[in-house]
C-alpha cells in the first residue's frame, strides 16, 4: 500500500469508527477527556503499526483490541471501580432516556464488575459475537458467554431489588 | 430447545433470533414473556451506552495523528519532535525526489506527485489551518518577494503567511477564509504544469492552476467553492517583474 493509499485507508478508520470506540473507552475509564485521549493514542497506535494490518475486515476488532491495552497502560491504576458511581460525572445521554429505570440502570452498570461490564458493551455497543468478544479479550467464547449471562442476571436482580425498594417506599 | 437452554440463550444474547430458539419461543409462553423482558432491558442497555460524542472527535483525532507522526514519537519534547520532524523531513524528501527521478518524463507522474505534494504539505502543517493572525501587508511583502512574486493588490485577510519548501523550489504557503472554512493558497514558482490539476481527498477539494511562474494551488474544505477565491488569487499574486 502506497502512502497516499495508507493515509487514505487510515482517515476512513477514523471517521468510521472514532464515535463508537469513544463510548466503549468511556464505558471504560468513566471520563470524557481521558476517554477522548483513549480514542487518540488507539488511533497513534493503530497507525504506527498499520503495515502488520493484513485484512480491512478486523480493523474494527484490532483498534477495539489496542485500546482496551491503551487504557490499561494509561489507566488501570485509576479503575472507576475504585470510584464510588455516585461521584462519577454526569453524561448527556441520546435518546433522553430519563426513566427511573434507565437512571437505575445506568448506576447498576457502573457498579458492575469491569469483566462483566467489558463484554457487554462489546456486544451492545460495537455488537461483536461472543467469539469475536473472546478474541479481543483473549478469553474463551464461552467465558464470554458465561460472563455476558451473568452480566444481564446480575443487572435483572439490581433492577427488580431497586423496583422493589422503591415500591416499598412508597407506600410506605 | 427446553426451556433451560432457551433462557440460557436469552442471556446471552436477548436479538438472537436462531431457529431454535425462536421456534421454542413461538411455542412458549413463559419464555416468550422472558424475552420481551429481556429485550426492554436491552434497550435500556443500548441508550444508557449511546453516549453523545464530543463534536469534532474525528477531526481532532486526525490533527493529533498527523502531528504525532510528524514528530514520530507518542509524547516528546520540543527538541526531540524537532529532531524527529527533520529527519522525516529528510526521509520524505529522498522518497520524493527518487519519485520525481524515475517520473520526470512523464506529466501524468508529474501532476499526480504534485498533487500528493500539495496534500501532504496541507496535512503536515494542519496547525496553521486555524490560525488568527492578521497578516500584514509588509510581512506578505517581504515573503513574496523573496520567491519572486508579489501580491498586486489585496487579496484579502490572511490568517496565516510563510514562505516555505514545495519539491525543489521556494514557495509560499498562505490561508485565507473561505465560506466553509479555511482555504489553503500554495505559491509555487518552478512548478510549471501543463493544464488545471483537481485535487480531491476525503477532507479537501480544490485545483492546481497554471501561471506564468508556475503553479498555484488552492485548497479549501470539502465542499469549499473554489473559483472566486482562485479568480482572485490568480489575477493578484503575479511575477515580481510585471
Amino acid at each position: 500500500m502506497d502512502m497516499k493509499a495508507k493515509h487514505k485507508h487510515f482517515e476512513m478508520l477514523v471517521r468510521s469508527f472514532s464515535s463508537e470506540l469513544y463510548r466503549f473507552g468511556y464505558g471504560l475509564c468513566h471520563n470524557s477527556a481521558q476517554a477522548e485521549d483513549l480514542v487518540q493514542e488507539t488511533y497513534l497506535r493503530a497507525w504506527k503499526s498499520f503495515d502488520s494490518l493484513r485484512e480491512a475486515n478486523s480493523a474494527r476488532a484490532w483498534l477495539y483490541t489496542i485500546l482496551r491495552r491503551e487504557n490499561a497502560r494509561i489507566y488501570d491504576r485509576q479503575r472507576p471501580e475504585a470510584r464510588a458511581p455516585e461521584a462519577l460525572p454526569d453524561v448527556a445521554v441520546r435518546g433522553n432516556d430519563t426513566s427511573v429505570e434507565a437512571l437505575v440502570l445506568r448506576k447498576q452498570l457502573n457498579e458492575l464488575k469491569m469483566e462483566y461490564r467489558e463484554p457487554l458493551m462489546l456486544q451492545v455497543i460495537a455488537g461483536f459475537s461472543t467469539e469475536e468478544i473472546g478474541d479481543i479479550m483473549n478469553i474463551s467464547a464461552n467465558a464470554v458467554m458465561t460472563r455476558l449471562s451473568r452480566a444481564r442476571r446480575m443487572l435483572r436482580e439490581s433492577l427488580q431489588l431497586e423496583h422493589m425498594q422503591h415500591s416499598t417506599g412508597t407506600l410506605g | 430447545m427446553n426451556c433451560l437452554e432457551c433462557r440460557r440463550e436469552l442471556l446471552i444474547d436477548p436479538r438472537n433470533e436462531t431457529a431454535g430458539l425462536i421456534s421454542h419461543i413461538n411455542n412458549c409462553q413463559p419464555c416468550s414473556h422472558e424475552r420481551e423482558q429481556l429485550l426492554a432491558l436491552e434497550n435500556t442497555l443500548e441508550s444508557s451506552f449511546n453516549i453523545d460524542v464530543p463534536e469534532g472527535l474525528e477531526d481532532r483525532v486526525l490533527e493529533y495523528s498527523h502531528d504525532e507522526k510528524k514528530s514520530g514519537k507518542v509524547q516528546s519534547g520540543p527538541f526531540a519532535g524537532r529532531v524527529w520532524q527533520m529527519a522525516a523531513s529528510i526521509i520524505l524528501g529522498i522518497g520524493l525526489l527518487v519519485y520525481l527521478g524515475l517520473n520526470q518524463f512523464s506529466p501524468l507522474s508529474n501532476a499526480y506527485a504534485l498533487e500528493a505534494t500539495v496534500i501532504n504539505h496541507i496535512t503536515d502543517e494542519l496547525q496553521y489551518l486555524h490560525g488568527s493572525n492578521d497578516i500584514s501587508e509588509k510581512k506578505l511583502g517581504n515573503i513574496m518577494t523573496a520567491i519572486n512574486t508579489r501580491a498586486m493588490s489585496d487579496i484579502g485577510k490572511l490568517n496565516y503567511a510563510s514562505k516555505c519548501q514545495i519539491r525543489k523550489n521556494a514557495g509560499a504557503h498562505l490561508i485565507t477564509k473561505g465560506k466553509s472554512g479555511p482555504v489553503t493558497v500554495l505559491v509555487m514558482p518552478g512548478e510549471h504544469i501543463d493544464k488545471e490539476i483537481k485535487i480531491t481527498s476525503s477532507r479537501f477539494d480544490g485545483a492546481i492552476y497554471s501561471t506564468a511562474y508556475g503553479s498555484l494551488a488552492i485548497v479549501g474544505e470539502k465542499g469549499e467553492y473554489i473559483p472566486p477565491i482562485a479568480e482572485k488569487m490568480l489575477q493578484n499574486i503575479v511575477p515580481a517583474s510585471i
